[in-house]
């Protein structure tokens, strides 16, 4: 019986071609400008880490306290900074409280071409454990040893992208190359590898989340040892000493720090540290207010952390009014077209068809007017991301705002399955009016 | 033309008039409102950053490692660019607005203030530097300290 709505669909649709179109043309460009707002939404909101990330937490202490705040703000509603100061690093690091942990926070360096012309790569300062936490897979070799980390040694894991940059030939595992004027040991070269949201640091750029992952990743107490500056986000609520010495004594918070908590009662026993330690603080005559601390998952990290552009803000607003607009105008076809079949469906109840039956014949119609405006729509929707990257409306790492401007598998999904059901229920009036038919009167007037 | 009967065949069927209405109604609102918040959005973008955007160019120059007589290089590369004929002036700074990235500062906005209430952004300049940017002083203030 399907088949048959289906065929029956086909010839009412096609008997119409001119109204046809133009409700495929409507459906589809409603779908093509909110899939297009959808896709970047979504790219900015995605779990990046879905198997780790109820186990990978960001500790935040209140360290500079109310007297930073517009107005002394002594309020619990007020947000802690989003990262810390080297000294309270250290600390955290040297308590080891955790199962994993890691300070960390971005550079700049400049890389050695193999043509002795230097290049500007991002680099981040960690410690080991940050390939385990974040998951990130290796192509060879591996991370840097504990050792390393408290050594200051002068060893480097590489993306692949510049491994294949610097050795187009060979492995690069063992070699060394120069960074900043310096020779580095090459112990690990990384897979492609590049979580977007870039979660574990979200204070690059626009903070939307869109920085690519770094090429060059180096123990943290080597950059430390290096004086290497810091490439972020860097804030200070006080006049600094001068030089590197001051900056690490100073209150500036510029370092990202990641914490890796497997159970529900670590996390626990973590915040339980972080209080103690903020209290701690205060008997030590550093903080002058009661402890306030957090420690916030991924999700809950990117939630409060990533800010969604202002041209993604205007535009959803802009793309779903217009996909309301759409569908409403669809509707208004729908409706025009299933009067103009009034006499058609009398003669159907005339012969024993059912309301019911006449409901599935139009649903079945609209579903076939919204199959071809979904892929309309793909196409747009494929467009509209297209101008995006072209327009550079987003900013961000060159890849991390390709991927989000990218349909995948599951968004191509999406929109085919929106456009249907968007359709369908536009229709359920005008579907319900024609079920409404009254036989007798339609084939009197016939 | 004949308007009568229109209207009696609107009366006829009120619903499907009041529908048509409605979706008249619903498009002009939304699309009103879209067009709206398009054109605000556009306003803000063209907001005037008073400097003179069409005339400036910006060089960037990346060292590699950290030399040490880094200042004299800088003085001498910008004293090149003041040489090149067309020039008309040049400047070494650590950003210029709508650049991307800044050195921001909380300021008080009056004298008495305790606490900051609000941010400004700082750019290092020599004094050369509002002839490049192409902005008039109005009025100068001297931090001491």
């Amino acid at each position: 019986m399907l088949g048959y709505y289906f065929d029956l669909a086909i010839r009412s649709l096609r008997r119409n071609v001119a109204l046809t179109a133009l409700m495929v043309t409507v459906v589809g460009f409603g779908i093509g400008a909110s899939m297009t707002v959808l896709t970047t939404l979504r790219a900015l909101t995605v779990d990046p880490i879905p198997e780790k990330s109820a186990e990978l937490f960001v500790p935040q202490i209140d360290a500079w306290g109310p007297p930073t705040r517009p107005g002394g703000d002594t309020s619990a509603s007020y947000q802690l900074q989003d990262q810390i100061s080297y000294r309270d690093a250290m600390a955290f690091m040297k308590a080891h409280r955790a199962v994993r942990q890691t300070a960390m926070y971005a550079v700049s360096l400049d890389a050695m071409g193999s043509d002795a012309v230097p290049f500007p790569v991002g680099g981040r300062a960690a410690y080991a454990d940050f390939f385990r936490m974040f998951a990130v897979p290796f192509r060879q070799g591996g991370p840097w040893s504990e050792s390393d980390d408290e050594g200051g040694t002068n060893v480097v894991v590489l993306s692949a992208k510049l491994a294949e940059r610097l050795f187009p030939h060979d492995s690069p595992v063992g070699k060394t190359i120069s960074l900043s004027d310096r020779e580095y040991r090459v112990v690990g070269v990384i897979d492609a590898w590049n979580p977007v949201p870039r979660f574990y640091d979200l204070t690059q750029g626009q903070r939307n989340g869109l920085a690519d992952a770094e090429d060059v990743f180096l123990p943290f107490s080597t950059a430390i040892a290096r004086q290497m500056p810091a490439n972020g986000s860097m804030m200070c609520n006080a006049r600094t000493a001068p030089g590197w010495a001051g900056q690490l004594a100073s209150g500036c918070i510029w370092i990202q720090f990641w914490v890796e908590l497997p159970t529900a009662a670590a996390a626990r026993d973590y915040r339980a540290f972080l209080y103690n330690y903020a209290s701690q603080q205060r008997q030590l005559g550093r903080f002058h207010w009661a402890p306030r601390v957090a420690l916030r998952d991924v999700r809950q990290w990117m939630a409060l952390e990533i800010s969604v552009p202002d041209t993604l803000r205007v535009s959803s607003v802009v793309a779903f009014g217009f996909l309301v607009v759409c569908l409403t105008n669809a509707a208004g076809l729908m409706l025009a077209r299933f009067s103009g079949r009034a006499g058609e469906l009398g003669v159907r109840r005339a012969m024993g068809a059912s309301r019911w039956d006449i409901c599935l014949q139009c649903l079945i119609e609209t579903a076939v007017v919204g199959l071809p405006g979904g892929l309309l729509g793909l196409g747009l929707t494929a467009a509209g991301l297209a101008s995006q990257r072209a327009l550079h409306m987003i900013s961000g790492g060159t890849e991390a705002v390709d991927r989000a401007t990218s349909l995948d598998g599951s968004m191509i999904l999406i929109t085919v399955l929106l456009a249907v059901c968007a359709t369908v229920c536009s229709a359920l009036y005008p579907v319900w009016r024609a079920s409404r038919v009254q036989p007798a009167w339609q084939l009197k007037t016939q | 033309m004949e308007i009568l009967p229109i209207l009696s065949a609107l009366r006829r069927n009120k619903v499907g008039a009041m529908l048509i209405g409605l979706q008249i109604a619903l498009t002009l609102a939304i699309v009103c409102n879209c067009l709206s918040v398009i054109q605000q959005y556009r306003e803000q973008m063209a907001r005037p950053s008073g400097m003179n955007e069409s005339d400036v160019f910006t060089v960037i120059n990346t060292w590699v490692g950290q030399p040490d007589d880094l200042k004299a290089r800088i003085a001498a590369d910008v004293a090149a660019l003041r040489s090149m004929p067309g020039v008309m002036d040049a400047e070494a700074t650590n950003g210029f607005p709508l650049g991307g990235s800044a050195f921001v500062t909380g300021i008080n906005l009056k004298p008495e203030q305790k606490q900051p209430n609000a941010t400004t952004t700082e750019y290092f300049v020599d004094e050369h530097g509002l002839a490049v940017y192409g902005v008039k002083l109005i009025g100068a203030l001297v931090q001491c300290g």
